[in-house]
């Protein structure tokens, strides 16, 4: 039993993230929301600070809420890999608006969340660079999810023939996981691949 | 007992014991961002369904299955992933260091079969009763003795075949 004790050692050294508590929190709370006002949360792999900001910025402005109160987990892949969940709950609406003003891709975004919310659509914004944004949408019909894709430039759809991969349907549903990575998302099972060069390395 | 006391001591059983439940989640996913959306879902399915308790005594059994099915739904998920060699990777900068640290008997409990497995963390690493096993698994209590028993003398196996830290 001296090796199993030395294995729940390694267990429970297992560190905890700081943002683990805010995210218990936040996600209490949200759960109390009737479900089809609810957001499940924000999860953006943002390379700057401005796209962190403009997550705050929407959150804050009440586009991913049901009452103006932010609620979201925000992971940072930046150099300094620090996550901002923390930040989240007390996050300042002035700064925050004045961020999102400043920032050129934020009224693409802003404007196309709120073309899905006046359809009834809740949505979650999966990622953000300065070229992209993936976005989940799930149906306020009939709860369908779908996957919706599109340049920060012109804010139209972006397939995934443009983004380097063949061999797929149209209709394909997917979406950017990284500035390397796209997953393919077919009868809830997810499929990595890497972009490399535009090349589909699958 | 009242709805409201039920809920009142769901939450309080989530909030006071959070870090137990990403541990268990990270022992299976690996990924910290994994372990975190899988604790968060865990808790919003178990906020919305917490009116199927009947009592206090119940929670700890009810929010485990409600998160081990989870997991399990994430990795089933997730198992299509495509391995990327170590040059297409971005460098990390965040780096998990309590999995730095490479045990031989830590990496046979990793191996054995899933039913094996969970008991086996759940009865050392969460220090649960075979009862408590029984309630989260939905397994009757003689069974889980045979897969305990079972899951030991597995891990005696793979240990010696390992010949790590002997």
């Amino acid at each position: 039993m001296d090796k199993i004790y030395r294995a729940k050692q390694i267990y429970t050294s297992i560190e905890i993230p700081p943002e683990l508590n805010s995210i218990v929190a936040s996600a209490i709370e949200k759960s109390k929301a009737p479900k089809n006002n609810r957001f499940s949360y924000i999860r953006v792999l943002a390379p700057c600070a401005a796209c962190v900001a403009i997550c705050v910025a929407l959150a804050s402005h009440g586009f991913f809420s049901d009452g103006g109160n932010s609620f979201g987990r925000i992971g940072k892949e930046a150099e300094a890999g620090i996550s901002v969940a923390s930040e989240m709950p007390g996050a300042n609406v002035r700064g925050a608006k004045l961020a999102m003003e400043d920032t050129p891709y934020s009224t693409m975004v802003s404007s196309r969340v709120e073309s899905e919310r006046e359809k009834g659509n809740e949505l979650v914004l999966i990622y953000l660079d300065e070229n992209f944004a993936s976005f989940c949408t799930s149906s306020a019909e009939d709860g369908t999810v779908r996957y919706s894709n599109f340049r920060q430039d012109t804010g139209e759809d972006v397939s995934l023939s443009e983004l380097g991969i063949e061999g797929y349907p149209d209709n394909t549903q997917f979406y950017i996981r990284s500035a390397e990575k796209i997953v393919i998302v077919d009868n809830g099972t997810e499929t990595e691949l890497n972009i490399v060069g535009g090349r589909n390395e699958d | 007992m009242l709805k409201n006391e039920i809920y009142n001591a769901v939450v309080a059983y989530i909030t006071e014991n959070q870090e137990r439940f990403y541990r268990l989640a990270y022992s299976y996913t690996k990924n910290r961002e994994a372990s975190l959306d899988v604790v968060q879902n865990a808790i919003c399915k178990a906020i919305e369904k917490y009116g199927d308790i009947r009592n206090v005594s119940a929670i700890s059994s009810w929010f485990y299955r409600v998160l081990l099915n989870e997991v399990y739904a994430y990795i089933k998920k997730h198992k299509r992933e495509i391995a990327v060699s170590d040059e297409d990777m971005p460098v990390q900068v965040y780096c998990e260091r309590a999995f730095e640290r490479d045990d031989g008997i830590y990496d046979s409990i990793n191996k054995l079969p899933e039913q094996l497995r969970v008991i086996i963390i759940l009865r050392f690493f969460e220090d649960m009763s075979l009862e408590e096993i029984s309630k989260i698994t939905e397994t009757n209590i003689n069974t889980v003795k045979t897969r305990l028993y079972g899951a030991l003398k597995k891990l005696k196996v793979f240990y010696e075949e390992g010949g790590a830290n002997g």
